[in-house]
C-alpha cells in the first residue's frame, strides 16, 4: 500500500511519541517519589539539627558564624539575624575567660588548626552577658577539592558541672587550708608542751637540789646530837631525835626519787661501768634494812648462789633497785619474812625478793610499774611513798639492759624478780 | 695544828662541817663562795681545802681549776663535797683537780675522820 506510506509513517511516529510520553510520565512519577523522599529526608535532618539538645554551630575559618541551630540560638539568647555573619569573638565568645585565658587567641588557634581541637572546653557568653561553660566537639567541613571551608562545632552546656567542680575544688582548698592551720596550731602546741616539759624537768632538778641543802643540815645536826658530840642527851630525847633522823632520811630518799625521775625524763641519767661484787650490794642492803625489819618482827634473809658475784655496771643503781624492792617487801609485810634470792643463768644475774605480805590483786599488777601509782586496794593511803619506787626500778633496770617482773598471790605475798647482764654494755 | 679552808655557801652547812672539823682538832677558816676561797687560800695557806661543788656564780669545779692554775696554791689538796653524786661527777671532780670527793648529806660520824685521812695522804 504505497499510497499509505506517509500515514503509516505518522502512525508509527505517533505510537513512538506515546511510548515516550508514557516513559516520561513514568520517569516523572519516579522523580516525584524521589523528590518526596528527599524532602522527607531534608525535613528529618532539619528537625534533628534544629531540635537537637546541643548547640550546633558552623563557622568559617575567618571566625564568621554561618549557622546556628534553634537550640543554640535559644540558649545564647539571639535571633538568627543577630548572629549570622558576625564573628564568634564578641558575640558568643568573650574577650577573656573568667580564669584569665585569652579566648580570641584560642579561637585563632582553632581556626588555624581545627584538626588539633577535636575537643575543647571554654567559657562562652550569653547575649545577657552571663558566662557559661561549653564542651565543644569540632569537625571540619571540606569542599570538593578537600579544602577546609567551615568548622562544625557541637557544644553541650556543662556550666552546672563546672560550677559543682569549682565548688568542690574551693571546698577542698578550704579544707586543705584548715588542715594547714590546725597542723600549725598543733605544732605550736606541741612546742609549748615540750618547753613546759623541759621547764618541769629543770624545776624538779633545781628544787631537788634546793631541798637537799637544808636536809644536809637537818640530818647532819641530828646525827651530831645523837652521837653525843654536842653533849649528853637523855633516852626520851634520843628516841625523838631518832624519829627526826629517820623522817629526814625518808624525805631525802623521796627527793632523790624525784630527782632521778627528772634526770631520766630529761635523758640526763648517766650510768657507771665499773667492776663490783653484787653479793656486797645484797649484804649492804640487808644491813641497812635489818633494823626496819626487826622493828616489825620480820626476818630479813638472803640466799646467795655464791659468796662472790662479780659484775660490771652501776653499783649505786643496783643498790638503789634492790634497796627499793626489799624496802617495799618490808613495808607491805606484817608477819613472816622478806628473802633475797640470787641465781645466775648464763650471762644474766637473776635476783628475787620474796615476801609473805599482803600481795597484789591480779587487776592491780598492770599499773604497778607506772609512775605515781600506789596500789593499796582502797581510796585511803595506808602506806607512805611517792609511788615512784617501782617505776624508777623498772626504768633503771631497763637502762641497764635488765628487766623486772612480779608474781603475786593476794593475801599470801609477792615475788619481785629482776634480771641484769653480769657485764653491762659499755665495758665489752 | 693543821688548817682547813672550808668553802660552803650555805650557812648552816658551814657551821655543821666546821663543828665536825674542829671536833677533830683542826683549825678551820671559812669562805662562802669561789672568789672568797681564792683570796682565803692565798692569805691563809691552808693544808687542805674542803669545798662544796654546787655554789652559785663560780662553782666548785671552776674554783678548783683556778686554784690549780695558781702557782702558789696548786699544791693544796682539795676535797669536794657534793649533794647527790651522779655517774661521771667523780671523774669530773678529779679532772678539775679535786683530790677526793665526799657525798652529801655528810655522815657526822665519819666526816671528820675522812677529812683527816685526806690530810694524812697528802
Amino acid at each position: 500500500m504505497p499510497g499509505n506510506a506517509p500515514e503509516e509513517q505518522l502512525i508509527r511516529e505517533l505510537a513512538e511519541a506515546r511510548q515516550r510520553i508514557s516513559e516520561l510520565e513514568r520517569e516523572a512519577a519516579r522523580c516525584r517519589v524521589v523528590d518526596k523522599a528527599l524532602l522527607e529526608s531534608e525535613k528529618k535532618y532539619r528537625e534533628l539539627v534544629e531540635n537537637a539538645n546541643s548547640i550546633i554551630l558552623r563557622w568559617t575559618r575567618q571566625g564568621e558564624i554561618v549557622f546556628m541551630n534553634e537550640f543554640g540560638l535559644k540558649f545564647f539568647g539571639y535571633a538568627q539575624e543577630e548572629l549570622i555573619g558576625r564573628n564568634v569573638v564578641g558575640t558568643i565568645v568573650p574577650e577573656r575567660e573568667s580564669t584569665g585565658r585569652d579566648l580570641p587567641t584560642l579561637m585563632e588557634q582553632i581556626r588555624r588548626n581545627p584538626l588539633d581541637f577535636e575537643r575543647n572546653l571554654n567559657e562562652n557568653m550569653l547575649s545577657s552577658g552571663e558566662r557559661v561553660w561549653i564542651d565543644w566537639t569540632n569537625k571540619v567541613v571540606m569542599n570538593g577539592q578537600g579544602q577546609i571551608v567551615e568548622i562544625l562545632s557541637i557544644g553541650s552546656d556543662i556550666t552546672a558541672r563546672k560550677r559543682a567542680e569549682e565548688a568542690l575544688q574551693k571546698a577542698y582548698e578550704e579544707l586543705e587550708e584548715r588542715v594547714r592551720e590546725r597542723t600549725a596550731d598543733l605544732t605550736a602546741a606541741n612546742e609549748r608542751l615540750k618547753e613546759l616539759d623541759r621547764m618541769k624537768s629543770q624545776f624538779l632538778a633545781t628544787m631537788s637540789h634546793e631541798l637537799r641543802t637544808p636536809l644536809n643540815s637537818i640530818i647532819g645536826f641530828t646525827g651530831i646530837i645523837l652521837q653525843g658530840f654536842a653533849g649528853p642527851i637523855n633516852d626520851e630525847q634520843k628516841k625523838q631525835l631518832d624519829m627526826v633522823y629517820a623522817s629526814a632520811k625518808h624525805l631525802l630518799s623521796l627527793i632523790n626519787d624525784l630527782l632521778d625521775l627528772s634526770r631520766i625524763e630529761a635523758g640526763k641519767l648517766d650510768l657507771e661501768h665499773r667492776p663490783f661484787d653484787f653479793s656486797q650490794v645484797v649484804t649492804e642492803v640487808v644491813e641497812h634494812l635489818v633494823p626496819a625489819a626487826a622493828q616489825k618482827g620480820l626476818t630479813l634473809a638472803m640466799d646467795l648462789h655464791d659468796s662472790s658475784i662479780p659484775m660490771v655496771g652501776d653499783r649505786k643503781r643496783c643498790y638503789q633497785v634492790l634497796l627499793n624492792l626489799v624496802n617495799n617487801g618490808i613495808k607491805f609485810t606484817e608477819k613472816g619474812e622478806v628473802r633475797i634470792v640470787t641465781s645466775v643463768d648464763g650471762p644474766t644475774l637473776k635476783v628475787s625478793v620474796r615476801d609473805t605480805g599482803i600481795g597484789i590483786r591480779p587487776e592491780n599488777i598492770g599499773m604497778l610499774f607506772e609512775a605515781f601509782r600506789q596500789v593499796d586496794g582502797s581510796a585511803k593511803r595506808i602506806y607512805e611513798g611517792t609511788g615512784l619506787g617501782l617505776y624508777l626500778c623498772r626504768t633503771l633496770l631497763n637502762l641497764m639492759d635488765g628487766e623486772i617482773g612480779v608474781h603475786s598471790e593476794f593475801g599470801k605475798g609477792s615475788v619481785f624478780t629482776f634480771t641484769l647482764p653480769l657485764v653491762g654494755e659499755g665495758m665489752i | 695544828m693543821k688548817k682547813i679552808l672550808l668553802v660552803e655557801d650555805n650557812e648552816n652547812n658551814r657551821y655543821l662541817e666546821r663543828f665536825l672539823l674542829e671536833r677533830e682538832g683542826l683549825a678551820v677558816v671559812t669562805a662562802t663562795n669561789g672568789a672568797e676561797a681564792l683570796e682565803a687560800a692565798a692569805a691563809e695557806n691552808p693544808d687542805l681545802i674542803v669545798m662544796d661543788i654546787q655554789m652559785p656564780e663560780m662553782d666548785g669545779y671552776e674554783t678548783a681549776r683556778r686554784l690549780k692554775g695558781s702557782p702558789g696554791l696548786a699544791r693544796i689538796p682539795i676535797v669536794g663535797v657534793s649533794s647527790y653524786a651522779m655517774a661521771g661527777d667523780r671523774e669530773k671532780a678529779i679532772g678539775a683537780g679535786f683530790a677526793g670527793y665526799i657525798e652529801k648529806p655528810i655522815n657526822p660520824e665519819t666526816f671528820g675522820s675522812e677529812i683527816k685521812r685526806f690530810l694524812n695522804m697528802y
